[in-house]
């Protein structure tokens, strides 16, 4: 049995094996709206919706992941994007702004409210930036919720603008597929290229100890700003692409559950790894709508799935491989040849 | 000129005085060691220099600069580095990234691989271990990467801060020797430590701290000779 899981295990990790399947999998889910099944529209939404939250996650995981500052209250940043959109794109204030241009204003208004809420905070290690955050985004959804007079309460903002491109009007649950495809896309570029920057050594070190970094000469402050600012953008960016497709928007969209539900989905996905990501809000947000058919054991079934997979697996999915600096790789200097000859 | 020049710091813990008033200085290619007992005040100092804490009174000169306000990151630019208690290593990093993390501040990008294979020749067995992850390494490598690590800056002046803390005595007296070698290389270097013997043994000045205050300071030679450092440190009467 064990030898049979070994076996397994190193046919997984051959790179060609790895890369077929993935190939195999991106065109799977790239073509999937194409084709025609039973329940198409349910399943683009459902992969749509997970699409999402591997947006959020992204976000979340430069908070936690890159920078290791614990944050409770993503779901605020969401709904700041989300609303930014309803205010600049709908017949509320009679703004109709290209979503194209919206998301970037939502991004900005998200990561700039991300950095002002992140001066005071930077001396906070660990469990006591969690609870500020966690102050922060349930604030954000009580304004919402009580400044009726612009955000219009619970009663929501609804009629929102469709977005559109090339004279193509994204009405249907297809186009947002697509588009969240295409931005988890650039985001997987962005933060690759970013972790293996000076930016991601310099949240390495700060994540593994944040004195010795203080040490090395990293602006600590600095850092910690960009990685709120940054995570704060995509989760703007989030929230905005989330209005669009909803075309309406309720302060409850934002409660706490939101910013729990992507916190858990990193840490399934295995925390620091940005592909961990995409199969943690696979499992976590899919596979509620998947296990429907269980109808009222539902949720006891998803819970209990993920309480074992935690006991098993607690790295999660995909953990976090050891960043390789640049000059590691290192090929036999012509000193150490002279040696071998 | 004096390299590093401390006057009458005063640094607090909240409401508590750690530093009540301590002057000293160091001058370039000196090995200075402050000793004293536990809670004298010497971590708080070397953190004080670094720009970890700030001294409410007092100022600090670096090479005529006044670093008091500075923050760490542009303290560790203006040419000090410090090795601090603990032999703190950046555990999941192989001992060649920690060595490279430790060169972050510095512009000079061609210049590092030629110093890493310099503190290689000063620690051989860091070599032995590149490619280890650092949390893996025995103490005594350990504190050889941090020592290694805080060397990648290029310091003008290098802070120790207990650098004999739980290694065995064989480990002790090479890694005293490493560090004369590093000083006779041209780096200054200010030594905490509370193996006054073994501090003594290899530093040129001293200065005794107690309750954050310098109580005694002179050339080693007359401190292993007075009677108070005889009695309280070195244990012999």
């Amino acid at each position: 049995m064990n030898k049979f899981k070994s076996t397994l295990i190193t046919f997984f990790s051959k790179p060609i094996v790895r890369n077929i399947l993935i190939t195999i999998a991106l065109a799977a889910l790239l073509s999937l709206p194409l084709f025609d099944f039973p329940q198409k529209n349910l399943w683009v939404r459902i992969i749509g919706y997970a699409g999402l939250y591997i947006i959020l996650g992204m976000g979340l995981l430069v908070h936690v992941g890159f920078a290791g500052m614990f944050d409770l209250g993503f779901a605020a940043f969401y709904a700041i994007g989300a609303y930014t959109y309803a205010f600049l794109a709908s017949p509320h204030f009679d703004i109709h702004l290209p979503f194209w241009i919206v998301i970037f204003i939502a991004g900005s208004i998200a990561a700039v409210v991300g950095t002002l809420v992140s001066i005071p905070v930077l001396k906070l290690r660990g469990d006591y930036l969690g609870i500020v955050t966690l102050g922060f985004g349930e604030i954000v959804r009580m304004l919402l919720m009580n400044l009726t007079k612009i955000t219009n309460g619970s009663q929501g903002i609804i009629g929102l603008d469709k977005p559109t491109l090339f004279g193509i009007v994204f009405n249907k649950g297809t186009h947002f597929y697509y588009l969240i495809f295409a931005v988890i896309v650039v985001l997987l570029i962005v933060l690759n290229r970013i972790i293996h920057s000076r930016t991601g050594r310099a949240w390495l070190a700060m994540r593994e100890d944040e004195d010795v970094a203080q040490m090395s000469g990293i602006n600590t402050s600095k850092y910690k700003l960009l990685a709120f600012a940054l995570g704060a953008f995509i989760g703007g960016l989030g929230g905005a692409i989330f209005a669009a497709w909803q075309g309406s928007i309720f302060p409850d969209n934002f409660n706490m559950n939101v910013s729990i539900n992507i916190l858990c989905l990193i840490i399934l996905g295995g925390l620091g790894n940005q592909y961990g990501v995409i199969l943690g809000a696979m499992a976590l947000i899919a596979l509620p709508d998947i296990l429907r058919g269980l109808s009222d054991y539902r949720m006891l079934i998803f819970g209990l799935l993920l309480i074992i997979m935690m006991i098993l697996r607690p790295q999660g999915f995909l953990p976090r491989k050891p960043p390789q600096l640049e000059n590691c790789d290192s090929k036999p200097t012509t000193k150490q040849k002279e040696v071998q000859l | 000129m004096a390299l590093l020049e401390v006057k009458n710091i005063k640094t607090y813990y909240g409401n508590i005085c750690a530093l009540k008033g301590v002057t000293f200085e160091v001058n370039e290619g000196e090995i200075v060691c402050l000793i004293g007992s536990n809670g004298a005040g010497k971590t708080t100092t070397l953190k004080s220099i670094t720009g970890l804490l700030h001294p409410a009174e007092g100022s600090i000169l670096f090479n005529g600069r006044d670093i008091t306000c500075m923050e760490p990151h542009q303290i560790v630019q203006e040419g000090i580095a410090m090795v601090p208690e603990g032999r703190h290593v950046f555990s999941k990093l192989s001992t060649l990234e920690n060595l490279e993390m430790g060169a972050y501040s510095r512009k000079d990008n061609n210049n590092i691989q030629h110093d890493v294979e310099n503190v290689f020749t000063l620690f051989p067995r860091l070599k032995e271990r590149s490619k280890q992850s650092a949390g893996t390494l025995s103490g005594g490598e350990q504190q050889m990467l941090a020592i290694a690590r805080a060397l990648m800056a290029k310091p003008k002046l290098l802070l120790l801060d207990e650098p004999s803390m739980g290694l065995a005595p064989l480990l002790l007296e090479s890694i005293f020797e490493n560090v004369k070698e590093i000083n006779a290389q041209g780096t200054t270097v200010l030594l905490v430590e509370q193996n006054t013997k073994l501090a003594l043994a290899i530093a040129h000045r001293g200065y005794v701290l107690q309750t954050g205050e310098v109580n005694l300071s002179g050339k080693t030679q007359d401190l292993q000779n007075n009677e108070l450092v005889k009695k309280t440190y070195l244990g012999t009467t």
